[in-house]
């Protein structure tokens, strides 16, 4: 089959879809009417009173009657006309082209001029099969939080096309695999398919209108409940409205399940064709075939989580696992594998995530354009062990006046401009935290680099061990600042990535048995800006309004931040003076501790309490730590950590105070 | 007289016949004319595409070795060799014309040269782990594979429009024309290469 002919068959396949529309349609009404006959038939209908000629009275009851023709008319009116206004809605809305779909999907476009080696790698295959097709280049998109193996191509016209890849794609396939699911989609393009899909796509969101106002009116019902508690007429409303939402999801579900039917029909047979058309593009059976073996042994699969993605499941390199009644949009995995590849064993083929980073150490080649690779030998680090801190800036701090902007820009200047680029790459920001963690001695080391080794890759070894030197003699308010610049780079890695980072990070923290100051503080900046951000778990509610409420957690907090910085007790009471006197209204609550009743655990269990008072109290609780701290007009490493520990652990930032 | 008129219809007849004749001729002359024009004009159209990426090619190649010669001391003749070859295809690229045969052999014969001394280069780097990781060397290397991807997919395209366009000038009626106009035959573009694909069908 050439493309002419592809195109004409595709041309044909959309008198089919008028068919099952149709179809679809009839079922829809027949489901709507049928509710709504039900409903007559149980409320009594209505009453009607004839007179006749001689003056004498009929009553007649309609109620029990569930056929009438003129209900059943404006009820099928009524309903083809919801279809028809969502079929328009959203074709109007897919007239831009397939950058629709794909901002739909939660996809994002590439610059084609990016330095990112993975996505120019996408960007670079796009073009090429663009010759091999000669189809216009479509923009290119990925979708970074899906970690599934998957690709789609959309547009109305090849002019507006426009392939999206999932981040699972760009990671787990070769060259060669990718090029063949790039070549898989391009023939959907050439092939006309992309044009009917997109047009599926207006249809069925029309008939599937009905179920999605049931969604609708359910998160709706959501809001209502907070707000009308106490009112005695909206427990029947409510109730009323859940009645009609369950209706409305039971009558859409058969919308639905008309769509999937219609997806299934449409999609299956053009994957072949796209599959056949992939292998006779690259010239090579073994790229799509081994895609699709890795899709088959991955545990995600081709697995697309974006919940509006499934009125596109069709448009998809290989079926997203989106709820599809039993109605595959594509042929299952192993007769694709066969067809392309005669002689197939069966196998899938298992892929493990990449290792975290791709180039090694800077150590000795550091000759190059790209500003990471001569990162490390422009950082400077200042080894000073403790900096100068005065009283006025810290007790100034919250303040809108004294948020200091200067401040801010000096402290970044004092960062290498390669220092920043190596933040702001995946690869680099993840061998720093690792490298921040390496322990001192040697024994150990060694045991955490052959743990490393096995993790997260050689390359990443050797980045930790030059971040490690790099940064040994750094003070702590430096790597803070290296710390949130990494933050942003972190909240970029896919879902596994995670995993596996903050599992190593977790490892090399407990490797040593105990949890030193600057792992604690490690630890409450990845829980409060990283994991946050996976997790997905929002603010805490406040509960403690008065500090008198706190004041044994305040304790200890301040008589542990008293005792790290002091060298006898002398300087141990002073510091815990100044803290207390700043918390006069405690008063008589506030005593030193014995130092068996301080330590991180304590301050850990302290930390989750604080961190439901309100903003006020953990302002005044955080000056007072402050205080504490750096009562000698000094800030040590540990201090610093701790402090910045404490503001995070409480949900307050730390604005910056020191002045280098 | 009657028969004098009938021969002056008949004669208005006949040479409106011709005439109509004489111009459907034209315009399928015609036809054929533009025909071979617009399918001379798609594979030079296509040539210059090849052209366009082999451009690019040679360029890179220069920047590849540059990178590669801080680690690959000791392969300097391989180096030598691979800027040899580049410079002579690059020479080859500049004055060739896709409907010279001699040109387009010497382009052909530079072009697997230079592709057998990348291939020992690209082989030789395989046992320098450092460059292979080298951050400057992997972007190089992906734009050489794309580069050298495009051209073979150009080369596919220039290929099939040089095989219409011959057909067209080689088969009669066409082929008249092809000799009074002078359309010359095109020369395909083969470099013969190891791993030279051959076309894969799949049939369903």
């Amino acid at each position: 089959m050439n493309f002419y002919e592809a195109q004409d068959d595709a041309r044909k396949r959309t008198k089919w879809l008028v068919l099952y529309f149709a179809l679809a349609v009839i079922g829809v009404v027949a489901a709507v009417y049928t509710v709504v006959g039900f409903a007559y038939q149980y409320q009594g209908g209505s009453e009607i009173t004839y007179r006749d000629q001689l003056g004498n009275v009929t009553r007649e009851v309609t109620s029990g009657v569930w056929w009438d023709l003129g209900r059943f008319l404006t009820v099928a009116g009524v309903t083809t006309g919801v279809i028809l206004l969502g079929n328009l809605f959203k074709s109007l809305q897919l007239a831009g082209g397939g950058a629709a779909v794909a901002r739909d999907v939660g996809a994002r476009p590439v610059d084609p001029h990016t330095t990112d080696l993975d996505e120019k790698k996408l960007v670079n295959i796009v073009e090429e099969m663009a010759i091999a097709s000669g189809l216009p280049v479509p923009q290119v998109w990925i979708m970074d939080d899906e970690v599934g193996i998957n690709a789609f191509a959309a547009g109305t016209e090849p002019g507006n096309a426009v392939i999206g890849v999932t981040r699972g794609c760009i990671q787990r396939l070769t060259r060669g695999e990718l090029q063949g699911v790039i070549a898989h989609e391009f023939s959907h393009i050439l092939n006309g398919d992309m044009k009917l899909n997109m047009r599926l796509i207006g249809w069925l969101f029309g008939i599937m209108m009905i179920s999605t106002l049931g969604i609708m009116l359910f998160h709706s019902l959501r809001f209502m409940r907070v707000r009308g508690n106490g009112r005695d007429n909206n427990g029947g409303l409510i109730i009323a409205l859940l009645l009609a939402g369950v209706t409305l999801l039971v009558i859409g579900s058969i919308g639905v399940f008309f769509a999937r039917m219609i997806q299934a029909a449409i999609s299956r047979q053009r994957e072949y064709l796209a599959d056949a058309s992939a292998v006779e593009f690259t010239r090579d059976p073994s790229g799509i075939a081994g895609a699709l073996k890795k899709i088959g042994g991955q545990e995600h699969g081709s697995d697309i989580n974006n919940a509006k993605a499934g009125e596109a499941s069709h448009m998809f390199f290989a079926d997203g696992g989106m709820f599809s009644y039993g109605f595959e949009t594509h042929p299952p995995l192993d007769v694709r594998i066969s067809s392309i590849e005669k002689g197939w064993d069966g196998k899938f083929q298992n892929t493990e995530l990449p290792p975290v980073a791709h180039q090694g150490g800077p150590a000795n080649h550091s000759r190059g354009n790209d500003a990471r690779l001569s990162g490390f030998s422009g950082g400077k680090a200042r080894s000073q062990a403790k900096v100068k801190v005065d009283r006025k800036d810290w007790d100034g701090i919250g303040d809108s006046s004294h948020q200091n902007v200067k401040l801010g820009e000096q402290i970044l200047d004092a960062i290498s401009d390669d220092w920043k680029a190596a933040c702001h790459d995946r690869e680099y920001a993840q061998a720093l935290i690792f490298g921040l963690l390496l322990a001192d001695d040697d024994e150990r080391l060694q045991d955490e680099v052959s743990y490393l080794k096995n993790s997260a890759g050689k390359n990443a070894v050797e980045l930790a061990l030059s971040w490690n030197q790099e940064l040994r003699e750094a003070h702590s308010s430096e790597k803070i600042v290296l710390l949130d610049l990494c933050i942003p780079t972190l909240r970029r890695l896919t879902r596994p990535e995670y995993e596996r980072f903050i599992e190593i990070t977790r490892w090399m923290i407990a490797s040593d048995g105990e949890v030193d100051i600057f792992e604690f503080m490690l630890q409450k900046v990845l829980e409060r800006h990283l994991s946050a951000h996976f997790l997905n778990y929002g603010g805490v509610k406040t509960r403690y309004n008065k500090l008198s409420k706190l004041s044994d957690e305040v304790n200890i907090l301040i008589s542990t931040l008293a005792g790290i910085g002091a060298a006898n007790d002398e300087e141990l009471v002073t510091a815990y003076g100044a803290a207390s006197n700043a918390l006069a209204e405690l008063g008589e609550k506030l005593s030193i501790l014995p130092p068996e009743r301080c330590g991180l655990d304590a301050v850990d269990k302290a930390l989750d309490k604080l961190e439901q008072a309100s903003p006020m109290i953990k302002k005044q609780v955080l000056h007072a730590c402050g205080l504490a701290v750096m009562n000698d007009g000094e800030l040590e490493s540990k201090e610093a950590e701790m402090l910045r520990a404490v503001a995070d652990a409480m949900g307050s930032s730390l604005p910056p105070f020191v002045h280098h | 007289m009657f028969n004098k008129q009938q021969i002056k219809k008949n004669m208005w007849i006949t040479i409106i016949v011709l005439v109509v004749v004489a111009v459907l001729i034209a315009f399928w002359l015609m036809g054929m004319y533009n025909g071979l024009v617009k399918s001379r004009n798609r594979y030079k159209n296509a040539f210059s595409q090849i052209d366009v990426q082999l451009k690019r090619r040679y360029d890179l190649i220069p920047n590849l070795v540059e990178t590669a010669k801080s680690y690959m001391k000791h392969e300097s003749e391989t180096l030598e060799a691979v800027i040899r070859a580049r410079n002579s295809a690059n020479d080859a690229r500049k004055s060739v014309s896709p409907d010279d045969s001699v040109s387009m052999g010497a382009l052909a014969a530079a072009e697997t040269s230079l592709g057998s001394s990348m291939g020992s280069f690209i082989g030789l780097s395989e046992s320098y782990p450092d460059l292979k990781s080298n951050q400057n060397m992997m972007q190089l290397t992906e734009e050489l594979t794309t580069t050298e991807n495009k051209v073979g997919f150009s080369r596919q395209s220039y290929n099939d429009s040089v095989t219409m366009y011959n057909n067209k000038c080689e088969t009669f009626p066409s082929s008249i024309f092809a000799g009074i106009f002078n359309f010359n035959q095109a020369i395909l573009f083969e470099v013969s290469d190891d791993k030279e694909r051959e076309s894969v069908k799949v049939s369903f």
